[in-house]
């Protein structure tokens, strides 16, 4: 077996436990997290099969959807927020932030190689630009939900 | 066999979707199901048309076009579902029974 089977196999049971964990727990933030990971295993998925954009597309709207889910249920169900959800949430947020960027960075060549087309070399700073638009669009989302609530 | 593992993967994050659709009442949990649900079926598109057409650009801007539709649905998803909330004062979407008959 190839060291890549090992890895799809990984990912394959990895995202279905997460996935599975989500629906079943009865935590809001623990549910929420764990859909999250659940994406950003497929965005994984994307990735290694080589497919950049779709890896990138799949995170945008894992992290767009599940901030707003995630926030907007919190205002709705009067659920407390405890410390460490916060971290979590944080934690959760720069790595989905972060991993495009550094793949980007290290990946550049091959990236450039595969999609055929010479990419400037500002790239992986466009990419995080591209994930600090979306959290800000995402925060500003759950603001205006708030807003119309009350 | 990474494509067939992760067709695989794609299949039951579809069945871990409908499972909660059909399991669970909470607003929430059905947004997550319907998350899970749409970007298992992507992939499950994704990944056999991959292995068939062996055209990875076709295929990848084909998923890109259902990416963006799947966006723009759970953005629509995710306001009605806060607007019954809303109107309804609850979480719990078995009491929604307006739309009964």
């Amino acid at each position: 077996m190839l060291l890549d089977d090992v890895i799809s196999v990984v990912i394959f049971l990895s995202a279905f436990s997460t996935g599975l964990y989500s629906i079943t727990t009865e935590k809001p933030v623990r549910s929420i997290m764990a859909a999250g990971a659940a994406l950003w295993l497929v965005s994984l998925a994307y990735w290694h099969l080589g497919s950049f954009s779709l890896a990138l597309m799949q995170l945008s709207i894992a992290v767009g959807a599940l901030v707003i889910i995630g926030l907007s249920s919190v205002q709705s169900f009067e659920e407390k927020i405890v410390r460490g959800d916060v971290a979590a949430v944080l934690a959760a947020t720069l790595v989905v932030l972060l991993t495009p960027w550094v793949l980007a960075l290290r990946f550049y060549e091959d990236i450039t190689t595969s999609i055929n087309v010479n990419l400037s070399s500002y790239f992986p700073v466009f990419v995080l630009i591209h994930g600090l638009l979306i959290l800000a669009g995402s925060i500003v989302a759950v603001l205006l939900v708030r807003g119309w609530r009350e | 066999m990474m494509l067939l593992v992760y067709t695989l993967m794609s299949a039951v994050l579809v069945a871990v979707g409908i499972f909660g659709l059909a399991s669970r009442g909470n607003a929430a949990k059905i947004l997550i199901s319907i998350e899970l649900l749409s970007s298992g079926a992507v992939g499950l598109v994704f990944f056999p048309m991959l292995a068939i057409s062996r055209s990875f650009v076709f295929s990848q801007s084909l998923m890109i076009l259902f990416l963006s539709v799947d966006g723009v649905t759970l953005g629509i998803t995710i306001a009605v579902l806060l607007m019954a909330v809303k109107r309804s004062e609850t979480g719990d979407m078995n009491k929604l029974n307006e739309l009964r008959g």
